[in-house]
């Protein structure tokens, strides 16, 4: 027997919808369409929060994604890596994820190069700590001692990095950020609220996944994490406040495009529903 | 081994570091900060340890896997290929070297993000199916869910700002407070489970026993 229109609304085979989203999603990160986009408070509390540092400032960047996240998180690391490079502070990056090396080669050494794009010099504006196992005890120690790594990826003896000059504890460090996937005990969001930003209000700005926002915002609500932005759309919005389009205007589109149709989706499969409940009465 | 070694011992320790590491906290001294720094050191030295011990057992598992032609083992033996691939050109060559590097943005990196990627679809798929309106309890889904997703979709919030307003107070107002309840209750078990592992009231984490 064959379905009605209302029948075939409420049950569109999945490899239909399927194929129409996989198309349009193609379309719009081949063709960035530039679709308008709006600048939440809560992007501009980050930009803020890194434009308000004084000279001389230590940030402390952490890393813990890995290239399943780096579609949404990477866009936005590379545009806040970029503010602060463009501004006169010093930047330590480290990870406690193991993938985290393999990011920082990929975002900072191969396509922001420091040296060449914004005369910063390794070592002396900015360094990498390397991967360090221990998840939230290397944390906890790291703010009472920055410099138990005691050196950087590279093997250099801390003490040799005129950025680490009197970087010494957490009182050294005017911001931590962290780009988080990662769940609780290696470096999630969580960790280095209670690590870092109970015992010590040291400020923090955490940048997570859309997904993942419900679970930090508590810790944003009550001050704790003084910035809290989510990877998509966060980065468009960022890249457009430092003036830097990239990968995150462009991907901006896709995500508009992927979100109406899933509301396309809702609407057709709800007004079959009625259509048919209606129609039998 | 005797089960002093295997249970009296680890019990004894963990009192003994737990507690140290408690008054390190609420009654900081010199002498009690430079211990407990030192076990927190150890600890990361431990971690470190443990991901060869991980890695140790992951090829035991899959070489006895192979042995015994048991499920998948084809995929075991593909699996012990491309780790040993990664730890031989990581150790040789150090995480910097270009070979390293290709081996990871080539094959990891691309099947990794398909892996998250492939979410989206399931995302849709879900959304179409789930969300209908079929009660009143369903509304109670589907009118946030929609709300959220049209506040987080930036062409439709940078038109029209109020969605963006009912979707932060949704989340301020209502997802919030609900997960603060579930951090606090989270919280007050964590205590509750670290008390009972201090008093050598739970044991679990040593496993079976031979008494046992």
């Amino acid at each position: 027997m064959s379905q009605s229109i209302w029948e075939r609304m409420e049950n569109i085979p999945r490899q239909a919808y399927y194929t129409i989203l996989i198309i349009l999603l193609c379309y719009a990160l081949i063709n960035p369409m530039g679709l308008p986009i709006r600048i939440t408070g809560e992007t501009k509390e980050l930009y803020n929060l890194i434009e308000g540092l004084p000279e001389d400032s230590v940030v402390l960047v952490d890393i813990a994604f890995g290239p399943g996240a780096m579609p949404e998180l990477g866009p936005i690391f590379t545009a806040v890596m970029v503010h602060m490079f463009e501004r006169p502070i010093n930047v330590i990056v480290m990870t406690l994820y193991v993938d985290g090396p393999q990011m920082y080669n990929q975002f900072v050494t191969n396509k922001l190069k420091p040296e060449k794009s914004f005369n910063k010099e390794y070592g002396i504006d900015y360094c990498f700590l390397g991967y360090s196992a221990g998840g939230i005890t290397t944390m906890a120690e790291l703010a009472k001692d920055m410099r138990f790594l005691e050196t950087d990826h590279k093997g250099t003896p801390l003490d040799q990095l005129k950025v680490m000059d009197g970087v010494n504890d957490y009182k050294d460090i005017d911001l931590v950020i962290t780009f988080s996937t990662a769940s609780g005990g290696i470096s999630s969001p969580t960790d280095w609220v209670l690590q870092w930003a109970t015992p010590y209000e040291a400020p923090l700005a955490c940048v997570v996944l859309k997904m993942m926002i419900p679970t930090v915002s508590p810790y944003y609500g009550s001050g704790q994490v003084k910035a809290l932005i989510p990877g998509a759309g966060g980065s468009a919005e960022y890249e457009l406040l430092i003036d830097r389009p990239g990968e995150g205007l462009s991907s901006t589109d896709a995500l508009s495009v992927a979100h109406l149709v899933v509301l396309t989706l809702m609407v057709l499969g709800n007004i079959g529903l009625f259509a048919q409940r209606y129609g039998s009465r | 081994m005797s089960n002093v070694v295997k249970r009296t011992v680890p019990l004894a320790l963990t009192f003994l570091i737990g507690l140290i590491l408690i008054f390190e906290w609420f009654i900081p001294t010199g002498p009690g900060d430079m211990i407990g720094s030192a076990i927190r050191e150890w600890g990361v030295v431990i971690g470190s340890f443990a991901i060869m011990v991980g890695a140790v057992g992951l090829y035991g598992r899959h070489i006895k896997n192979i042995q015994k032609k048991g499920t998948d083992w084809l995929f075991s033996i593909w699996m012990i290929l491309v780790v040993s691939l990664f730890i031989i050109v990581g150790i040789t060559l150090g995480h910097q070297d270009t070979n390293y590097q290709w081996i990871y943005t080539t094959i990891y990196q691309p099947l990794s993000a398909s892996m998250y990627g492939a979410i989206s679809f399931y995302i849709a798929a879900s959304s179409y199916k789930i969300l209908r309106l079929r009660s009143k309890e369903a509304a109670v889904l589907l009118i946030p869910a929609a709300i959220l997703l049209l506040a987080n979709t930036p062409i439709i919030s940078s038109m029209w700002g109020g969605f963006s307003v009912a979707g932060g107070w949704l989340m301020s107002v209502i997802t919030e407070p609900a997960y603060r309840g579930i951090m606090i209750g989270t919280a007050l078990g964590t205590l509750a489970t670290g008390i009972r592992t201090l008093l050598v009231m739970e044991t679990g984490w040593l496993g079976r026993t031979e008494e046992e």
